[in-house]
Formats: structure tokens, C-alpha cells, sequence
């Protein structure tokens, strides 16, 4: 929504956010160390290094993970989604400090290349118990490599929101990754039932999560099919709070039906941003903010107010009596219409 | 999420949600029996042959404890000559390229302060 260039726009929000994020990793990582060289006073430093990073950053990646479909299941969860890039960079940087040191501790030594000797060193590509798990961690630290770096605004922009979107969603296929690097590398040789039942609680916790949040919003994509411009009984005005929104589906997306100072517009539930859903959000100094990093339009017209250039679809509503009518035909992005009037 | 990437994200998490805990079964049935694990980290020293290709193989030095001589370097050694290989520092797996044996690999580490041998292996071809 930049008018103008700003590596990055820091607020309050976003300093405090990371200061939460560093005060935790610096914690985590002093309580593994000493624990862990309390109880096995012999443990060499590169081993700290390796265990302590890799068992963060898979917290870590739980925990982002969870975010989102905390988030969609419940908006007390929102302020966490607002900079949940801070935190998959953090991320990504603890994992490769694991994945650097990891390589340099078992294939930097000798005199073979160390990544061709990740690939090559281990050649039971037949066997589960002795399969080569590293190389599923390196394809994961890829794919985080690839969203740690474009996650910034320069590549939503010039990605467009659907690629970009789609190159982080790769992030499940990296949890995959992940998930089993970890099963089939530490927990073959970790005779503990600590590591195994951990683990299974953060699959079971983060499946759950998606699972639950997909089917929440699975029931609201079941479209319904209107003949043209033909307007539809979509709600009562009571059913929608002040400067809040209903969202309905009655064609190919989403829309979001606003309420302000006795008035009713309609608009695409999708932000222009991160395709954040604007009907859940709420009307702040006379725009449809969204929730989820505060991307503003005006709810007459879809467009973003002045010097920002940010539209999106709008839609014909109206109201009788109590009941709201709408006609799910789009208006091409930014199209003013005039509001649904009640009493 | 616009209504295509719900869809990919609804198809995606349901299949996660078979193949994750069935991967966690897998692995945890195919896991070694809990004595050869600690059998295996016991060693100070283990050392595999692996063929790569028609004239390669690649030797792997698993260090498991610190070493407890001052230096220690590594010898491939056939009936015809002694080659070095490198040296070992510290705990640490080491991987060597050499050229593919016809037979049996005889490696030695070899403390040459004290002109020791430490430990001997001798690796059959596969």
C-alpha cells in the first residue's frame, strides 16, 4: 500500500513483535545449552549448535504454522498473523545455522565437496532406517531459503499476490520435509521417548489446526448459482454489527457486506494485499481495514483512499425493509456505488 | 486465500493428515531394536566402505569419542603402496574419495608422533 518505497515500514507493533521473537530464541537457547550441559556435562560445542538450533527452529515452524489456522478459527489469534514474516526469517536463520554447522560437522571433513558428500555419503536410498534424512532437510532450508527471501513487500508486489502466496504455501510441503527428516535422522537413533511423543504432539496439534480451519471455511465455498442481474436475499441488517462486515458467497468469490451510519455496501471479501479477508474486519476512520495487515478502502468504492492505489470489486446492494439485497455480479475494481439506505 | 489456494489448502492438509502419521508409524516400526542403537554410539572409532561408481568408493571415519592421542591421520594401504588419505582432528564423521578396490580395504590410523598404529580396519568390497 506503499506510495512511495521504504525497505521497511516499522511501527510499534512490529519492534515489540521482534523483540518478543529475539528475547524467546535468546531464552530457548540458553536453557537447552544448560540443561543440556548439565546433564551430559561431555557434549562438545558443535552438538549444542546443531541440537539447540534444530530443535528451535522446528518449534518455530510449529508455531507459525499454527498461526494461521489459530487465526481463521479465532480473531483474538490476529495479532500474531500481522508479522508472521519476522518470525519465518527467524526461522529460516536458525535452521541454516543448523543445516551450516550440521555439514560442516559431517561432510566437511575430508576431501570430498560437502554438499555433494550429503548426497553420496549415504547411499541406503533403499532402506528407512538408514535412508539418507539429511537431504530432506536441505530441500526443506531451499524452500525456506526461497520464502525468507521474498518475504517482503518489493516481492508481493512484483510476485502478484496469487504466486506469492502459492511459493509460501510451499511451506507445508517443506513441514513434510521436515517431519520426516526428523523421523527417519535423530529418532532412529534416539532411544528416549521424549523426542517421539513431542514430535507426534506437534503433528497431531498443527494437522488438527489446518483440518479444522479448512473445513470452517470449506462450508462457506459452496456457491450458488444466480441468473444475471438478479438481486438476492442475502442477510438481514441486524445480522451484521456496527462498522462490521457479513460475508457471503454467492458467485465465483467471497463478498463482504458493510454496515456504517445506516448505510450498506458491498465489496470482494479479498484484500489486494495478501488476499486477507476484509469482511473480517471492521471500518476504521471511515475505510474497510484489513485484518490482516491493515490495508485500507473506502466502502462506497473499493478503492484504497488517496495516494494509495489499491481497488476491488464492488457490488450492487440494496435494502427493503430490514433485508439485504445484493447482485452478485461484480463491478470492475474501484466502481462507486451508491450504498443500500435504511432506517 | 482467494477460492483456488483454499482448495489447494483443503486437498493439501487432508493428505497430510494421512501421510504424516502414517510416515511417524513407519519410522517408528523400522527404528533399530534400542541395544544396537547404544552399541553403535559406544565405539570410539567406525569406519564403512561404500561403491559410488565403476572407479570410485568413498571411505567413511566415524570419530564417536575425542581422540586421545595427539595426532592421528588416516593410510589406505594395498600390497602395492601406502596412501594418505587425512588427518582426523576431533569427533566428527570423515569422508575420503579413493579409487574403487578390487579387493579387501585396509585403512590404519596412524598416531605419527608416537609412530602408533591406533586402530586397524579392514573393509570387504561389497
Amino acid at each position: 500500500m506503499s506510495a512511495s518505497y521504504q525497505a521497511i515500514l516499522w511501527n510499534r507493533q512490529k519492534k515489540i513483535y521482534d523483540r518478543v521473537i529475539a528475547a524467546f530464541v535468546l531464552l530457548y537457547l540458553v536453557t537447552f545449552v544448560s540443561l543440556t550441559v548439565v546433564v551430559n556435562p561431555g557434549v562438545t560445542q558443535e552438538t549444542l549448535i546443531i541440537r539447540s538450533t534444530a530443535t528451535l527452529a522446528i518449534l518455530l515452524l510449529h508455531v507459525i504454522l499454527a498461526i494461521g489456522p489459530l487465526a481463521r478459527l479465532n480473531p483474538v489469534f490476529l495479532p500474531l498473523l500481522y508479522n508472521r514474516r519476522h518470525l519465518g526469517v527467524t526461522m529460516f536463520f536458525i535452521g541454516a545455522v543448523h543445516g551450516v554447522f550440521s555439514i560442516i560437522q559431517f561432510h566437511a571433513l575430508g576431501n570430498i565437496n560437502p554438499v555433494l558428500s550429503l548426497f553420496t555419503s549415504n547411499t541406503h536410498y533403499n532402506s528407512l532406517s538408514k535412508f539418507p534424512f539429511e537431504v530432506f532437510g536441505f530441500f526443506a532450508l531451499i524452500i525456506f531459503f526461497l520464502m525468507a527471501i521474498t518475504s517482503h513487500d518489493f516481492w508481493l508486489h512484483n510476485l502478484g499476490p496469487r504466486v506469492w502466496k502459492t511459493l509460501h504455501m510451499t511451506v507445508y510441503a517443506a513441514y513434510a520435509l521436515i517431519v520426516l527428516h526428523v523421523l527417519l535422522g535423530i529418532l532412529q537413533y534416539e532411544t528416549s521417548p521424549v523426542l517421539a511423543t513431542v514430535l507426534a504432539t506437534g503433528i497431531v496439534t498443527i494437522v488438527s489446526l489446518h483440518v479444522l480451519a479448512s473445513r470452517h471455511e470449506h462450508r462457506f465455498d459452496q456457491p450458488v448459482t444466480v441468473g444475471h442481474e438478479q438481486f438476492i436475499k442475502a442477510c438481514s441488517v441486524d445480522d451484521i454489527g456496527e462498522k462490521r462486515a457479513k460475508v457471503v458467497h454467492f458467485g465465483a468469490e467471497r463478498i463482504a457486506i458493510f454496515k456504517y451510519n445506516n448505510q450498506v455496501s458491498a465489496v470482494s471479501n479479498v484484500c489486494k494485499h495478501q488476499h486477507g479477508p476484509l469482511g473480517e474486519g471492521k471500518i476504521i476512520d471511515g475505510c474497510i481495514t484489513c485484518p490482516w495487515h491493515g490495508y485500507q478502502y473506502l466502502p462506497h468504492n473499493g478503492s484504497s483512499p488517496p495516494p494509495f492505489k489499491e481497488k476491488v470489486a464492488t457490488y450492487d446492494v440494496k435494502v427493503i425493509g430490514r433485508d439485504v439485497w445484493i447482485n452478485p455480479q461484480a463491478f470492475p475494481e474501484g466502481t462507486e456505488r451508491t450504498p443500500g439506505m435504511y432506517e | 486465500m482467494i477460492k483456488p489456494l483454499r482448495r489447494y489448502h483443503f486437498i493439501i492438509w487432508r493428505t497430510l493428515a494421512f501421510v504424516l502419521p502414517f510416515s511417524f508409524a513407519v519410522a517408528i516400526i523400522v527404528r533399530p531394536p534400542a541395544s544396537e542403537i547404544r552399541g553403535e554410539a559406544a565405539d570410539a572409532f567406525s569406519a564403512e566402505l561404500a561403491m559410488l561408481n565403476d572407479s570410485t568408493a568413498l571411505v567413511t571415519i566415524n570419530v564417536g569419542k575425542p581422540l586421545a592421542t595427539p595426532s592421528c591421520v588416516v593410510y589406505y594401504d594395498s600390497p602395492e603402496k601406502r596412501t594418505l588419505l587425512g588427518r582426523l582432528d576431533h569427533q566428527g564423521e570423515y569422508r575420503f574419495r579413493i579409487e574403487r578396490p578390487a579387493g579387501t580395504v585396509t585403512l590404519n590410523l596412524v598416531d605419527v608422533i608416537h609412530q602408533q598404529t591406533i586402530r586397524s580396519f579392514s573393509l570387504p568390497e561389497h
